[in-house]
């Protein structure tokens, strides 16, 4: 088994008309042993800016450490709010600065821009970007988050919609993945405000 | 990964040669779909090579896996099927290939066929039937299934849909009341499998929707599936 | 092989560990304290590689006062966990991993709430309600998933660890023959320590309070 997959994540991202989601289980393990069932791996950068963190565990709570650091250091810098797209190469280049013993992490960047219009963005271990209009998804429930997705992503669904969409998706694909789940977390980002859902799952 | 027959010097009897199936049962009928793409690796063998077959005027066998395992297993099914009906002047129903099934897998527990059969078909007493199955023979009957490559896309979906897993609006109790019509259960099938031939890259080419009720027997229908 | 169990109460932590010093298939030593009095209201305990565990633990111990002293408060259970963490994460990117798994308790006097975190040798850390680590894992969990309650007095929690350690004797290939239970409250932290076999050959389950004898057991 990779080590990506020791500790088990799930995250999914999706885009609507003027909003995006992004949610994640609440699962932490050691392999098929369950240790915490509220550890979440999406974290707050900015109220319409949030970043998902799939993979080894100890390396998603360093990225975020580190995450948090250069973002600070950007704001107190440039005096500006960081951008979806400046975080999303941000990241990129602290992962690729890793390129020869890597964070086993697999981040999902979702939010509004300035202009508020969805944006999403993926990328591998080392940092290679990859964009989508639609949804990205990862961690180990990624082939049935991939499946779920396919069925139920439409363009221009309303933030309510899309948050139907995106938890359906995440309980559903984390049901048949015994390496996530245990609850989830769904984070509604909209041009006036961002609402976090903590969804029950099945414990098991 | 997909397994190939050849790996480093050892040889390995063995090949996944990809592609998925799924199978819902309705109350008086039962769909099953099947793409129609074998792969080898990185390899498309052909874009036509159907994996459900038609074995009696009631029943459907669709199998992922091996190719060659299903084939021959097949071939063993159906003259066992070809048997059963001059022995005993009927047709076999489909608990009984259900059944049988499962024995001529068991009997090669030590040299099994790589295959995910699915049987489907009309029970006795009129209802649609799925029957699923391990390698080695282990059978459950279920409302649907999905199998093959894209098992873990196919799956969660049909889960949501006709399991009515964490739904708000449906009970899973009341999961009787709210069985798909023959319709709804083929625009899931033929949505699924768009969605899995876009991410899979061993499903896609062509999907065959078998649909078998009482009165209309087995009916095929053939749609296209993204061919990249 | 090596036991270490933790439970969080509201106001209380309990620790619990074994006491023995194994190499290979020989124990070298049958009263090793493995854990660490981080400061008046917070305890390490230290399980993993024999010189990892004290070099470490060792390092973190003295940091952590060194903290207190110069902050001239003492750090929090959050505080000690966190950088803790930190530290051994920096050394599992390095040439020199630390091969260490933790649990941190602590009371924090100011809120009046406890708390207790648990890190992995791979620096992944978690605030939970009760944990363990190693093989201990696979026994302990399944009974504190089980009798686990937000609302357990001090007097459960040490007798809840008390079933755990019972359940090990009873079921764990690997005997262990004496522990070292702390609790953390208010007051400080108090050290109970396993009786040992009684005369009979019987194996008791009682633990001694260190500073006043009291016994306590599961019963």
């Amino acid at each position: 088994m990779s080590i990506t997959q020791y500790n088990g994540s799930a995250i999914v991202a999706m885009t609507g008309k003027n909003c995006v989601v992004i949610g994640c289980d609440k699962r932490l393990g050691q392999q098929a042993l369950t240790v915490d069932m509220n550890f979440e791996k999406v974290f707050r950068v900015k109220d319409k800016l949030y970043v998902g963190l799939p993979g080894l565990a100890t390396d998603v709570q360093t990225l975020h450490d580190r995450i948090r650091y250069r973002v600070n250091m950007y704001d107190l810098e440039e005096e500006r709010a960081i951008q979806p797209d400046n975080l999303a190469h941000m990241i990129s280049n602290m992962l690729y600065q890793k390129r020869f013993g890597p964070y086993f992490c697999e981040p999902i960047i979702a939010g509004l821009t300035e202009k508020d219009e969805p944006y999403i963005m993926g990328m591998d271990l080392i940092g290679c970007l990859s964009s989508a209009p639609d949804f990205i998804v990862g961690g180990t429930a990624s082939d049935n988050l991939y499946g779920m997705c396919e069925a139920l992503w439409e363009p221009d669904l309303g933030p309510d919609d899309l948050f139907r969409s995106a938890s359906q998706a995440l309980l559903n694909a984390v049901d048949r993945d015994a390496m996530s789940g245990w609850g989830a977390v769904v984070h509604v980002i909209t041009p006036e405000k961002t609402e976090t859902y903590h969804l029950q799952g099945r414990q098991d | 990964m997909v397994p190939t027959e050849h790996h480093g010097d050892q040889w390995e009897p063995y090949v996944d040669n990809g592609g998925s199936t799924l199978a819902i049962a309705g109350e008086d009928f039962v769909v099953i779909g099947s793409d129609t793409r074998s792969s080898d690796g990185y390899n498309i063998n052909t874009r036509y090579d159907p994996k459900a077959f038609k074995f009696t005027n009631n029943t459907v066998l669709a199998t992922t896996g091996y190719r060659a395992d299903c084939k021959s297993m097949a071939k063993s099914v159906q003259a066992q099927i070809t048997k059963y009906a001059h022995d005993h002047g009927k047709e076999m129903s489909v608990e009984a290939m259900a059944q049988m099934l499962s024995i001529m897998m068991y009997q090669k527990r030590f040299f099994s066929y790589y295959v995910f059969p699915i049987v489907a078909g009309i029970d006795k007493e009129g209802k649609g039937a799925v029957y699923s199955y391990d390698p080695v023979g282990n059978m459950e009957r279920v409302g649907f299934r999905a199998f093959g490559s894209s098992s873990a896309l196919l799956q969660p979906f049909i889960d949501d849909q006709l399991g009515f897993k964490n739904r708000a609006d449906i009970k899973p109790e009341e999961r009787e009341l709210h069985l798909p019509d023959l319709q709804q259960a083929k625009n899931i099938i033929t949505d699924v499998f768009n969605g899995a031939a876009e991410r899979d890259i061993y499903t896609g080419d062509g999907l065959q929707l078998f649909t078998i009720t009482k009165e209309g027997g087995i009916e095929l229908e053939e749609l296209p599936l993204k061919r990249d | 092989m090596e036991t270490q169990i933790g439970i969080r109460g509201d106001n209380f932590v309990v620790l619990l560990s074994d006491k023995i010093v194994a190499q290979s298939i020989v124990k070298m030593k049958h009263n090793q304290d493995k854990m660490k009095q981080l400061n008046k209201n917070n305890v390490m305990s230290v399980t993993g590689e024999a010189g990892d565990v004290d070099s470490f633990s060792e390092y973190i111990e003295a940091n952590i006062k060194l903290f207190g002293l110069r902050q001239n408060r003492p750090l929090t259970t959050s505080e000690c966990a966190y950088w803790t963490r930190g530290t051994l994460a920096e050394a599992l990117r390095s040439r020199s991993p630390y091969n260490v798994n933790l649990l941190i308790g602590g009371f924090n006097p100011n809120t009046k709430k406890s708390s207790l975190y648990r890190i992995d040798y791979l620096s992944s850390i978690c605030e939970v309600p009760f944990a363990a680590h190693g093989y201990t894992s696979y026994f302990a969990y399944s009974l504190m998933d089980k009798e686990y309650r937000k609302d357990l007095t001090k007097e459960e929690a040490i007798k809840l660890a008390i079933r755990c350690v019972k359940q090990l004797d009873h079921r764990f290939l690997v005997g262990q023959p004496g522990f070292i239970l702390r609790v953390i409250d208010e007051e400080g932290i108090h050290t109970y320590d396993s009786q040992p076999i009684l005369e009979n050959g019987q194996r008791s389950f009682n633990f001694v309070n260190v500073a006043n004898n009291v016994v306590v057991s599961e019963a």
